[in-house]
This record gives C-alpha cells, sequence and structure tokens, in this order.
C-alpha cells in the first residue's frame, strides 16, 4: 500500500516537473500540455476550454470533403498529418476540379501560439480561418451554408453535434469552434531539440555546432522554443513574376509591409518541403543558399539580411543536422491527429 | 390572498420582474428610390447602442448588434431599457467594433452565413449595398460596395446620434437617393475591400442617416 502511495507522489512529482501547465479536456483523450518554458498561448483556453467530443467533431471534419463543393477535397488533401500537416511536394496548393492556389500549403503545429494565420496573416483568429479554405475558389470553392445544409443531413454529425453541444441543429459557430478545437491540440513539443532542452538526451557534435550557429544567425526571427516570431519578414526572395505576390501588404495597405510574409515555424520542417510561402525550393540546402548568396534587396528586406549570411559549406551541413533535431515524431504519428475510424 | 399569488406568479411567469423595463423601438427605411437604381442588397450593422442624457451615457445595450436589412423587410428592433431613466439621445455605431472583429466566430446577427464577413480576410462588412445602374461599367451594370475594416488606417465604423424623445419610437431614414447622386459609377462601381476608399464611402454614407417622422 506504501508502495503504491509512493509511486503515485513520485508520479505527480515527474508529471509537475514535465509539464507547468495543463489544458484539461473532458477526459477520454490526452491532455494538452504545454511544455515548461513556453510563452503562454495566443488562444485563451480558459474562456474556452477543449472538449473532447467537439474536438472529435473538429478531427471528422478535418478529414471530410463534405466541406467542399464537389466532396472532393478535405483539409487533409493540402494538411497530411504525417508530413507536419503540409502538402509534401507541392509548391502550390490544389483545389476543386484541378485548381491551383497561388501560396504553399503551410504546416499546422502549435497554432494556439499563432496571432495571425495564412502567409499573409489575412485571418485574425483560429475560429474564422476555415472560412477562407472552404469559401475560396481554388480550394473547397464550398459556401457556408451549404456546408451546413449538407452535414444537418447527415445521420453522423448529426449524432456528433449532439453529443458535444446538446443540439443537432449544428450552426456555423459550432462548426467553425470544431474545426478550431481540433487543430488546437496539433502540439510539438517532443523533438530531438526539446528532449535536450530537458536534458533527457544530448545533441551530437555536429548538431551542436548547428544549434550554435542557428542562435547566431537565424533565431532572431525564427526564435525559439516556437521557432518562430510570430512577425513579418521579407526573406529577400527575388519576386515571381509569375505570381507578383506582395504578401502582408496586400492586407495592411502599407508600403512598409510589402513582400513581407509570416515568418513561419521551422519545427518538423525536415518534412515540410518544398519551402517558402511558394514553395520554390525543394531542399533545406536550396535555403541556406538563399541566406548565404540569393537574398534580393528588394524593398522592406529584413533588416538581419541586409548585410547577408556568411556561412561555410560545413557550416551549412551543421545548421541542417541541427534542424533535423526539431523532427519530432510523436507528433507526426500520433494516432489521435490521424483519419479519424468513426 | 390567493389573487396576491396568482399575481406573483403570472409576473413570474411572464418575465415582468419588480424591475421592469420600457421599449424603444428603432426602424430604419428608405424613401421610393430614384428609377434608374435597381436596389438588390441593403444590408447594415446597428451596435453599440446608448441612450445618453446631456451627453453622458445612461444605459447601454448588451450584446448590441442587429443587423439590418432593408429588402428582406427586417428593418426594426426593439430596445428594452429601465423603467426609471432619463435620456434625450440615442447613439450608436453604423458597423461591428475592432475588438469584435479580432476575438473569433460568433453566432446570431453576427453568425458568419450571414453574408457580413469576409472570408478571405478576417472581418465583418459593416455595411453592404448592391444593385443595378445604367452608368456602371460592372458586368451587367452591377454596383457592388462592401464596406468595412478595423485595422488601423482602415477603421470604417461610423458613430451616429439622433434626438430621441421616449415613448415614441424611433424613425431613421437611410436617403439611399443623396447617396445615388453623389456617386459617379462610371468611376466607381465597386469597392470589396477595406481601405481608403471604404472608409471615405463609409463616412459619406453616415451622413445620409437621417431623422424622420
Amino acid at each position: 500500500m506504501n508502495k503504491h502511495i509512493l509511486l503515485f507522489v513520485v508520479f505527480i512529482a515527474i508529471g509537475s516537473v514535465l509539464c507547468s501547465v495543463q489544458f484539461k479536456i473532458d477526459s477520454e483523450i490526452n491532455p494538452i500540455l504545454i511544455p515548461d518554458n513556453w510563452p503562454d498561448p495566443v488562444y485563451n483556453f480558459s474562456k474556452k476550454p477543449l472538449k473532447a467530443k467537439i474536438i472529435e467533431i473538429g478531427r471528422s471534419l478535418f478529414y471530410d470533403p463534405i466541406l467542399s463543393l464537389d466532396n472532393s477535397i478535405s483539409c487533409s488533401s493540402c494538411h497530411l498529418s504525417f508530413t507536419a500537416f503540409t502538402h509534401v511536394d507541392h509548391a502550390l496548393s490544389h483545389g476543386i476540379g484541378d485548381s491551383i492556389g497561388t501560396r504553399n500549403s503551410p504546416v499546422l503545429i502549435n497554432l494556439a501560439w499563432n496571432k495571425y494565420f495564412m502567409w499573409d496573416g489575412a485571418i485574425n483568429h483560429i475560429e474564422v480561418q476555415a472560412l477562407a479554405p472552404i469559401s475560396h475558389p481554388a480550394e473547397m470553392g464550398e459556401d457556408l451554408n451549404r456546408v451546413l445544409e449538407k452535414l444537418r443531413h447527415s445521420k453522423k454529425y448529426q449524432a456528433k453535434f449532439y453529443a458535444a453541444f446538446k443540439d443537432s441543429s449544428i450552426s456555423s459557430k459550432q462548426l467553425l469552434i470544431a474545426l478550431a478545437q481540433f487543430q488546437l491540440t496539433l502540439i510539438s513539443s517532443n523533438s530531438k531539440y526539446d528532449k535536450v532542452k530537458r536534458k533527457e538526451v544530448t545533441f551530437t557534435k555536429q548538431e551542436k555546432s548547428g544549434y550554435k550557429l542557428f542562435k547566431k544567425h537565424c533565431s532572431s526571427c525564427h526564435k525559439e522554443p516556437l521557432f518562430t516570431s510570430g512577425e513579418f519578414e521579407n526573406n529577400g526572395l527575388p519576386i515571381d513574376p509569375t505570381l507578383n505576390d506582395i504578401g502582408r501588404g496586400k492586407i495592411t495597405q502599407l508600403a512598409m509591409d510589402d513582400f513581407k510574409f509570416k515568418v513561419p515555424t521551422l519545427r518538423n520542417i525536415e518534412f515540410s518541403f518544398p519551402y517558402m510561402h511558394d514553395g520554390r525550393f525543394k531542399s533545406l540546402s536550396e535555403v541556406l543558399n538563399h541566406y548565404t548568396s540569393g537574398v534580393s534587396h528588394t524593398a522592406n528586406l529584413s533588416s538581419q539580411l541586409v548585410y547577408g549570411i556568411d556561412l561555410t559549406s560545413n557550416e551549412r551541413v551543421d545548421i541542417v543536422s541541427f534542424l533535423l533535431t526539431l523532427t519530432d515524431k510523436e507528433f507526426l504519428f500520433n494516432p489521435d491527429y490521424q483519419f479519424p475510424k468513426n | 390572498m390567493r389573487h396576491f399569488v396568482f399575481l406573483v406568479l403570472f409576473f413570474e411567469f411572464s418575465g415582468i420582474r419588480a424591475q421592469s423595463t420600457n421599449e424603444l423601438k428603432v426602424e430604419f427605411s428608405i424613401p421610393k428610390i430614384d428609377e434608374q437604381f435597381k436596389l438588390e442588397v441593403l444590408r447594415f450593422y446597428v451596435t453599440n447602442i446608448q441612450l445618453t442624457q446631456y451627453n453622458s451615457p445612461i444605459f447601454k445595450e448588451k450584446e448590441s448588434y442587429h443587423l439590418i436589412d432593408i429588402v428582406k423587410g427586417e428593418n426594426s428592433f426593439v430596445i428594452n431599457y429601465p423603467e426609471n431613466i432619463q435620456f434625450d439621445n440615442i447613439q450608436f455605431d453604423l458597423g461591428v467594433d475592432s475588438l469584435t472583429n479580432v476575438s473569433g466566430v460568433y453566432s446570431g446577427d453576427l453568425d458568419p452565413t450571414k453574408g457580413m464577413y469576409w472570408t478571405w480576410q478576417s472581418g465583418y462588412i459593416n455595411f453592404k449595398i448592391e444593385g443595378k445602374h445604367p452608368e456602371s461599367n460592372g458586368r451587367k451594370n452591377d454596383v457592388q460596395f462592401h464596406l468595412g475594416g478595423y485595422l488601423p488606417g482602415q477603421f470604417a465604423l461610423q458613430p451616429l446620434k439622433f434626438n430621441c424623445a421616449p415613448p415614441t419610437d424611433l424613425k431613421i431614414q437611410f436617403d439611399i437617393n443623396s447617396f445615388l447622386e453623389s456617386m459617379d459609377f462610371s468611376k466607381e462601381h465597386i469597392i470589396m475591400s477595406p481601405g481608403e476608399k471604404a472608409v471615405k464611402l463609409s463616412q459619406q454614407l453616415a451622413s445620409y442617416f437621417k431623422f424622420y417622422e
């Protein structure tokens, strides 16, 4: 008996060391763990707590092409769990009827810390994000009212919404909250980098050297521990005349924001190729070559890039070896994130 | 005694409690439109309603968001205010405040299915007017103004204020003909995103809201 109590105490102690804050979801599902030393999430979990049954709806919807006009495209068409919730090997995202968009589909990682969504920050809150892909003619091309009609005719969704909201009438608010709640559970915090920070494992010599270089040259924008500052920067990509994308400037209509795009997280970057807002680089070495020798001095170039980043080829290899430590297999292969069985 | 109990029960169940309220009906209308213009959509948000006395707020309506749809005839709402207050003015905003614009999804009149929320960019459309005018260079003479914006430099919400003497209902007319006269649709027939043009037109439109007997 005493042994049990002791085990219990040890368990609690370990638990409290591993996670400082824990937002409880109704049970049934793994709670969301906010690791130590992470900033507070942007999303207000205490005001809008997650619920297992709502997350379950969101997960079903995320994988369901019912959201698109011709029932052919789901969120997961461009955001695959195994590739950090992006569309591997596709520079620009696909939509209904083989249409092609103008941007590379972003990863869906640690979204609870995002203040802005989309490459240009056009969306200001995760709950209204899904409205964009649902209605965009080159994505799902569907009308929100028609989506609701289809869901209301589905026995499966009637039952799921009733179970979660005690109401089977299915409103747009419920639909959007459900999609948001599922995506808020997509937290990656168990990469080798995280384990090194928790002193569970150590970097190799090369990774350590890469980390040092990373902190010197990259981390002002790709800020730890989220590996993004969440801000908008012009990283000196030569302008693609077939797209002429001015990014953030289109949203704020301020010249000082032209050619700026949201700094993406680098977590799971091993799997999220191709890179950049238009998917122009296929490999990490191409990305590093850009920063060392390809930066174009367009308007509003990030001040950190004005004098270029000088890296030897060995140093570039070291940085890549560090970036690979941001791969989180527990995240990529988390069964709670995958196609739902029911 | 029995009657008294019944009376209490009646008040209890009918919702008429000790603190009773008065009703103020606010109604929006438009005059007969100049024949050239074929109106298809006229929808706008009336929010943040306050009753004031000598310029200081006496009563603020809670959850104060009302979508007015003139074409559909959904053109009025009722404000319930405490019986014991005095006021001489009513003020409200034409449009949705910035905080609501950045706080996620809402239901009721703010539901994104109402066609008053941009999808490609977060934010409410404060004022939507669509129709056809022979001078418009748009496809099929379309005229489309979707006005909104909450970011600095794009802030399109317009505060309005009217004298208001209870218990008379408040009738406000949107003088659409003055608006039509002020426009040159051959030059400007479409505004669909926030920005300088939307702000300017929002200011202009707000000036055509008038007290109507």
